[in-house]
């Protein structure tokens, strides 16, 4: 009962905060500009929040967060807009929507397959508030007895993690991790004040700042990517009647959404989980418990509720590691944490101690952003479906500009332009070789967390290797780690994985 | 035995794996290792830049391999797209050292122009109009509204 009462007070706080009229400005903005730029296809949410990032450094913490969070789940509903009327995904979580809700267009279907979409990530974002107020604080107490030997452990775990979902060969999404914690030594180490691998240019003397390598890879990267492809977009032209699904079709939605939710909301407190995970698995398991499966791909509406449900469920729990831990879980987390380190918070167990008001402010103003998007949305597809017919030739200039100024007004130094683009080069040249990004773009951020506490665990244990070993949280991680990485390496599972990459 | 290349990619991406890692170790010789117990700011630049020169010869070394569970399925050359990957990039070069000396003006003139280059269409009249619209609303919102220190023309 006390426990009730100490969750009810939380949320309590949480809507105190995230209701002040400044902080609903920017839940508003956010999710605005997040649907906005989510909606033009080839921008995904790294790009797209290291773009708007800059605005937020003028903003006091609560605002900036409310704001960058509103931008992440509001391009993931803007994603599922235009895989759903021009079957390319805006944002990777929504490949699996282009299956269904594209079918569902095509047959005159436009409609209901935004609006369930709506609905569902609304449902989703309900469920996912819900479970996050339910289970940050107990895990935020067991957080805070770990030392470093732990938080080791489990950032080993997420870094194997990301390398089992990524893409592609195994030993590859390896090496990327690696390069990618090697990009992560560049600047001064801080407990000895050596300046490492800055050759001498007072620009690399504080590191490579994570934005401007995120925009160089995701953000100029994908815009090359984009020009090679010359895909002719054909927006549905016919007007959208309804956008309210009819009573039989909810009926037949509104299990998926749930079993999407959960399953989305698990999948995104894993470590490389999130958004993609989440709608991809909720596809899958929609098709397995259909009566006809043949329906699917073919404009089933469970096919369009249950994927964007899950997305943006998973897209909200993701946060449960970053807040409670400290540690991100993916690439759109990872820019979470820098942007509040930015904003001189340390993220870790002790912000929602120490900051119950920006904890759980973020946490209310996640289901007022998704009461903001069903009501926006519902009103505004007509307005996005016009955004959809702007020729790329007017966008990527306009959009380049942005990332430039954008990371231009990081240090105010024009050079770090020239290394977002070198990272530009360097990422579309790895793409193209069979490589993926996320996994390096985690381990750089990860890298510093990572050697800190390694040097210190070893510090406190006097240079013995075993306190990994013997502290038992530290071991459980170890061990689930090392079974993640031989079930993957087991032939078995490696086939299943590449089929559900390529199928 | 004769060595065949099956997989180009693969022995490209090693190579450049394991050129970064023994760049990093030659560049961090300069940094002093330490023990386990006192890590010097060198010690774990070792391990990772040891690790991902290994890596990179795995990688490099599956392109040799007839298993293509190992190397990936896809054995084609990699295409590259050279026309925007150098004038898209380009254009962002040209930016970055145009936008203090020049202004901003400018600046955004060159990028929108060398950045259209790089599509597949160039209409005369739609970039001109791109370079207007764009330049000025760079310049209201980002000089006059956010305040950035630049300056829209040469001083």
């Amino acid at each position: 009962m006390a426990g009730l009462m100490e969750a009810l007070q939380h949320i309590a706080l949480g809507f105190s905060v995230a209701l002040e009229p400044m902080n609903l400005l920017y839940c508003l903005y956010g999710v605005v500009l997040g649907t906005l730029i989510g909606v033009l296809p080839g921008l995904g949410p790294v790009a797209t929040i290291a773009m708007l990032l800059p605005i937020t450094f003028y903003l006091p913490p609560a605002a900036a967060l409310i704001m960058l969070a509103g931008i992440y789940y509001g391009a993931q509903y803007g994603g599922s807009t235009t895989a759903i009327l021009v079957n390319l995904p805006g944002e990777s979580s929504s490949v699996v929507t282009c299956l269904d809700g594209y079918a569902m267009a095509r047959s005159g279907r436009a409609g209901p397959a935004l609006g369930i979409a709506a609905l569902g990530s609304f449902v989703a974002g309900c469920i996912a508030t819900a479970l996050l107020a339910l289970f940050a604080p107990p895990l935020t107490e067991v957080a805070l007895s770990f030392g470093p030997a732990e938080y080791v452990s489990l950032m080993v775990l997420g870094l194997i993690a990301t390398v089992i979902l990524a893409q592609g060969s195994l030993l590859k999404a390896f090496a990327m991790i690696f390069l990618g914690l090697q990009l992560g030594l560049v600047g001064t180490d801080v407990s000895s004040g050596v300046a490492r691998f800055s050759f001498g240019l007072p620009d690399l003397a504080d590191g490579l700042n994570f934005v401007i390598v995120g925009m160089g890879i995701y953000g100029f990267g994908e815009i090359v990517a984009n020009l090679e492809e010359r895909s002719d977009r054909s927006v549905l032209s016919a007007p959208i009647e309804r956008v309210m699904p009819s009573r039989a079709e909810l009926g037949q939605a509104w299990r998926p959404i749930l079993r999407g939710s959960l399953l989305g909301s698990f999948l995104g407190v894993l470590p490389g989980g999130g958004a993609t995970l989440s709608s991809f698995a909720a596809y899958t398991l929609e098709k397995r418990l259909a009566a006809d499966p043949s329906r699917f791909g073919r404009g089933a509406i469970e096919g369009v509720a249950a994927p964007e449900a899950a997305n943006n469920a998973g897209a909200q729990t993701s946060f449960i590691p970053m807040l409670t831990l400290g540690i991100p879980s993916n690439a759109v987390m990872a820019l979470m944490v820098g942007a509040i380190t930015i904003q001189g918070i340390q993220p870790g167990p002790q912000v929602m101690t120490e900051r119950p008001d920006l904890f759980w402010g973020l946490i209310a103003s996640m289901w007022v952003g998704n009461v903001m998007l069903v009501a926006l949305n519902m009103p505004l597809i007509g307005l996005w479906v016009r955004l959809l017919r702007i020729p790329y030739g007017l966008l990527y200039p306009a959009i380049l500009l942005f990332c430039c100024i954008g990371v231009f007004s990081l240090s105010n130094n024009p050079n770090d332009i020239l290394i977002a683009a070198l990272f530009g080069f360097i990422g579309y040249g790895l793409v193209k070789l069979g490589c993926e990004p996320a996994p390096l773009l985690l381990a750089f951020v990860l890298g510093p967390m990572l050697e800190e506490n390694l040097r210190r665990a070893m510090a406190l244990s006097r240079g013995d290797p075993t306190v990994f070993l013997t502290r038992p949280v530290s071991l459980t991680v170890l061990l689930v780690a090392l079974a993640l990485l031989l079930v993957t390496f087991a032939p078995f599972v490696r086939r299943k994985r590449e089929e559900a990459f390529h199928g | 035995m004769r060595l065949r290349v099956r997989n180009s990619k693969n022995l490209l991406a090693g190579l450049i794996f394991a050129g970064f890692g023994a760049t990093g170790l030659l560049v961090g010789q300069r940094y002093a290792v330490g023990t386990a117990f006192r890590m010097g700011p060198g010690y774990v630049p070792l391990v990772v830049n040891a690790g991902l020169l290994l890596l990179g010869l795995c990688v490099a070394g599956t392109s040799f391999a007839g298993r293509a569970s190992l190397a990936g399925s896809d054995e084609t050359r990699p295409s590259i797209a050279m026309r925007p990957l150098v004038l898209v990039l380009g254009a962002v070069v040209l930016f970055a050292l145009m936008v203090r000396p020049l202004g901003l003006v400018p600046a955004t003139v060159a990028l929108v122009v060398v950045a259209r280059l790089g599509g597949f269409d160039f209409k005369l009249r739609e970039v001109a109009l791109l370079c207007l619209v764009l330049a000025g609303g760079a310049v209201l919102v980002f000089i006059h509204g956010l305040g950035l220190p630049l300056t829209p023309w040469p001083d």
